[in-house]
């Protein structure tokens, strides 16, 4: 081309300047969609950072030590003492020098500052604690020996007595180091011992033989400790140790998240936020750190294996991202939510991959080319219906009949396929010696009748088998012999509507590859003898299977991402269970439900990221699997889908 | 089993009577699963159709009077929200919501897809880079809709929107203007997820054309610009046409991703107005589908609400069944115009 500089060529010039501008900004837009969700989840694995803020900052002249003052109403006696002060109670226990505990309870009256006494009955229990704590907002008492026993006593409601025996007792392996020995932290059930050297964190357990104090988990041994302080928040604790180090631990996961060194030797620690904690050091001097941490005791550990969570009696994968209150220990897990979506994925799998391959085997080969072109745009008319209008009818139609019908749809699924083989033996029988040629356009029309015979011989055999067999009802004869549980929004109904939106998938694509297969290679199977089926499934089908697989694998991902039928019908429970007749929730429902809620930056909102990115995994591998599959079949037959 | 087909042993040998049977048995699932098939569509369409018509020719005690006009005062409370629809689920605002965002939707995709079609058969020189942007690009078909949701709240909203809100409406900022879901940003989203059909659409037509076309072109002297742009994207109009209305089918009918960034339950005011900008893009806006999904999701009674929720169905399936149909005919209509050019 000449490069005369007229107008058009300039033009000429400028459309290709501005094509490939364009076209290189959009593929890089798609690219960054990718990086940009990798940006957000990534911080989640940053390691924590610990900056200095406010070195020295004594101006306003800390009291070391920095213990609230004993109240008026608390009677000065030798320590121990523990007090706790609400507005409907104030308690107050304390250790007596034989061994034996006396307290009081006040209880408000009507004036206001006007308190009346509920005196503690003394316990000869707890002779040998050497200190003692309130807890459980004042109703409960835990008295510690410098051995390392602990015991949990509860204060009874009326007459202030201290139960006996004690609610629990247990034992740590480890020397109670100092006068605060025990701390509440954010968990209403979980308190930390401050030993020589460590701490470790106790909490309630639900046993078969009552609540029993357990240890969740321990730091490890070091330099003398000094103080620790749990966030009231969150799960994290702060230690700090005579060598003048400070630690950050999770009590999550038991490990430790940071550790630095403060420059002194420290007296106390303390939280100021969430992102910032500070330490008095002996002459009262503060120093403030700002504590960088994302993910604030999420970790790959916390997201894919069963955590210790407080309360629990063994390891859990839990999804409960959001926090009823304050303090309420968030647990991450995404098990559950890959579980869910498994659940779903596999389920509407196996109903939609007989109907839609069954279909395009019929279509793609068997049937003659003038009802091909009608019935194909009929079945891929599905792909038309916006999901959340399958969604809607499922929940608000089915979902509250299908239990009841269960037995009646099982009876289908049995009866169908077996019936219609035997129809179609006792026809071949009977038409053999004539030769009738098929009527393979109308054939499916043809079985109406019959097909709908068998359904209802099925849906009546289902549910007489139901009368029989489980008492008239299935769920409830699960239930009393096996404890299965079974609600109405449960996997099968989720099943039911995720496999009707994949069949036409996973029809067009196996349907195409079929019907790709030249009919010249059947052909001459046939012209040699062999039967229709024999021709499709000895010369068409290693042609086509692997069409058909990238089909499967398409729809596959098809299931893995839809997300309004989930969201409408799942019931959207994220449980730890492959039972069918439970709910389940999906990780694409949950980006729906939780994502707008969550709050920039927060781990929540990084770990939605990461489970958009696991979303993103399954389908792309699922995707490109199919993709490989059918360059496999154009470089290996030469034709294209 | 000689007895199966009885006095025929001597026609055929038993091992091709067995596969006789298994033939026809085989013939005859394989079809029993296309009835099924159509069974299930047909089912769910006579079933919207069914309780949808029973709600909209409802006879109530203001409503009255031939099928016709019964049918005509039940469409407009549909519409406005009277009977059993309150004012936040009337359906006007949320066809104005759904039409105006697929309307902006269009017009961001329909010419950048068209471009990177252009510059993938056109410009770039076919290599590894070339087939793995295709590859890219059909994959991008396959990611789920609600991927496109966190991306466009998560890039578009916080990242882009939040910049834009600093930059020009640093005034109002701790309340955000762009930097919260809105209009512009489901449209753009949307965009984004229906990329592909428009790129895999509008390249095929442009494949599809004869290479003489190009050739004759430049025989006369035409720049490359000018037989792009006047000569193969004419041709190929009808397919680069299916494309964009087979993004706007699969826009229509999707929920998940205007769920993360832009649509709302209730919105006050519509996102066109007769006031200046006309369009607002930075509002938030009511849609089609979320109200089916609103209205299912608060459909307290087992079967409560059944009629309203397939009325607004039925006319959402409709829009989306009709934009389907037309990128079918459209589809056939350049089948056969190819078929012509073959002929050159």
């Amino acid at each position: 081309m000449m490069s005369v500089p007229n107008k058009r060529n300039r033009l000429d010039q400028l459309s290709t300047v501005l094509i490939r501008g364009t076209s290189v900004l959009v593929l890089l837009l798609v690219l960054g969609m990718l990086l940009q969700m990798l940006g957000s989840t990534l911080p989640l694995f940053d390691s924590v950072q610990v900056v200095l803020a406010q070195p020295h900052d004594n101006a306003r002249g800390y009291a070391a030590g920095g213990l609230a003052p004993r109240p008026a109403w608390v009677p000065s006696g030798h320590a121990p003492t523990a007090w706790y002060n609400s507005s409907t109670q104030r308690v107050w226990v304390q250790l007596e020098a034989d061994g034996t505990v006396a307290g009081e309870r006040l209880l408000p009256t009507d004036g206001p500052g006007d308190w009346h006494s509920q005196p503690l009955s003394v316990s000869r229990q707890a002779v040998g604690a050497d200190y003692i704590e309130l807890v459980a907002a004042g109703n409960k008492v835990l008295a510690l020996d410098s051995a390392g026993r602990y015991q949990l006593w509860a204060l009874g409601g009326v007459q202030a007595d201290i139960k006996q025996p004690p609610v629990t007792a247990g034992y740590t392996e480890g020397r109670i180091s100092a006068y605060r020995a025990v701390k509440p932290t954010s968990g209403k059930r979980a308190w930390l011992l401050l030993l020589e050297d460590a701490v470790e964190q106790i909490h309630l357990v639900q046993r078969d033989d009552g609540l029993v104090l357990e240890p969740l988990w321990r730091s490890a041994s070091g330099a003398a400790l000094i103080d620790a302080e749990p966030s009231l928040v969150d799960q994290r604790v702060l230690l700090a140790r005579a060598d003048g180090a400070l630690e950050l631990w999770s009590a999550t996961t038991g490990r430790r998240l940071a550790r630095w060194q403060a420059g002194t030797s420290v007296a106390k620690v303390g939280w100021l936020s969430r992102d910032q904690v500070y330490a008095l050091s002996a002459d009262g001097e503060r120093m403030t750190w700002t504590v960088t941490d994302p993910a604030k005791g999420v970790s790959l550990a916390t997201l894919f294996t069963p955590q210790q969570y407080q309360g629990y009696s063994e390891p859990s994968a839990v999804w409960q991202p959001t926090a009823a209150s304050d303090g309420y220990e968030v647990k991450m897990s995404v098990l559950p939510l890959l579980q869910g979506t498994l659940k779903a994925a596999l389920l509407a799998l196996l109903l939609a991959l007989p109907l839609a391959v069954g279909a395009a085997v019929f279509v793609g080969f068997f049937m003659t080319p003038t009802w091909r072109d009608r019935i194909k745009p009929s079945i891929e008319m599905i792909a038309a219906f916006p999901t959340v209008v399958v969604g809607a009818v499922a929940a608000v139609w089915l979902a509250p009949r299908l239990l009841d019908v269960l037995m009646g749809l099982v009876g289908i699924v049995l009866c169908v396929p077996p019936g219609i083989a035997l129809l179609a033996v006792l026809w071949r029988r009977h038409t053999l010696a004539q030769r009738t040629t098929y009527l393979l356009g109308q054939l499916p029309f043809l079985l109406l009748p019959p097909l709908a015979l068998l359904m209802w011989l099925g849906w009546q055999g289902g549910f007489a088998v139901e009368r029989a067999l489980f008492d008239g009802s299935i769920v409830d004869w699960l239930y009393r012999h096996y404890g299965l549980n079974a609600q109405h929004r449960n996997a099968i109904l989720v099943g039911v509507a995720l496999g009707f939106a994949i069949i036409p998938t996973i029809f067009t694509v196996a349907e195409d590859a079929i019907h790709a297969v030249p009919r010249a290679a059947a052909a001459g199977s046939l012209a040699l003898g062999a039967t229709q089926w024999q021709s499709f499934r000895d010369v068409v089908l290693p042609v086509a299977m692997p069409g058909i697989l990238s089909g499967v694998m398409l729809g596959f991902g098809r299931a893995i991402g839809e997300t309004m039928i989930l969201l409408l019908v799942s019931g959207n429970a994220p449980l730890d269970s492959w039972n069918l007749l439970e709910g389940l929730r999906s990780l694409s429902a949950t980006l729906a439900i939780e994502l707008p809620e969550s709050l920039v930056g927060s781990p929540h909102y990084r770990v939605l990221f990461l489970a958009a990115l696991l979303l993103f995994g399954l389908t792309f591998i699922s995707n490109t699997i199919a993709q490989l599959l059918r360059r496999h079949l154009r470089r290996r037959y030469g034709f294209d889908l | 089993m000689t007895t199966l087909v009885g006095h025929t042993h001597t026609l055929l040998g038993r091992e091709i009577t067995w596969a006789r049977l298994r033939s026809a048995v085989m013939i005859w699932l394989t079809a029993s699963m296309v009835t099924l098939s159509l069974l299930a569509v047909v089912g769910l369409l006579a079933f919207l159709l069914w309780f949808g018509a029973q709600w909209f020719l409802y006879q109530g005690p203001d409503t009255a009077g031939s099928a016709l006009s019964r049918f005509a005062t039940n469409f407009q409370s549909l519409l406005y929200g009277s009977r059993d629809v309150t004012g936040s689920s009337a359906m006007l605002p949320a066809i104005v919501g759904t039409a105006v965002m697929i309307l902006l939707m269009t017009v961001i995709v329909a010419p950048l897809g068209i471009v990177v079609a252009i510059y993938l058969r056109e410009y770039a020189r076919e290599s590894w880079y070339t087939d793995l942007v295709r590859i890219g690009v059909q994959n991008l078909a396959g990611v789920p809709s609600v991927i496109y949701g966190v991306f466009g709240l998560g890039f578009f909203v916080y990242s882009v929107g939040g910049r834009l809100d600093e930059l020009f409406f640093a005034d109002t900022l701790p309340r955000p203007t762009f930097g919260t879901p809105g209009l512009l940003w489901a449209s753009l989203t949307l965009a984004i997820l229906t990329l592909p059909v428009v790129i895999v659409s509008a390249e095929e037509g442009l494949a599809r054309l004869p290479r003489s076309l190009r050739e004759g072109s430049y025989a006369l002297g035409a720049t490359r610009a000018e037989t792009i742009f006047k000569v193969l994207l004419p041709a190929a109009a009808p397919s680069v046409l299916t494309g964009v209305i087979l993004a706007i089918a699969r826009a229509a009918g999707e929920v998940a991703p205007l769920m993360l960034v832009g649509v709302v339950k209730y919105a006050p005011t519509l996102p066109v107005s007769a006031q200046a900008p006309f369009i607002h893009l930075e509002q938030k806006f009511m849609h089609l589908g979320f109200l089916v999904y609103d209205l299912t999701l608060h459909a307290n009674t087992p079967s409560g609400r059944l009629g309203l929720i397939c009325a607004t169905s039925l006319v959402l399936v409709l829009v989306v069944v009709l934009l389907n149909l037309t990128a079918i005919l459209l589809r056939k209509r350049l089948r056969d115009r190819y078929r012509d050019f073959s002929g050159v």
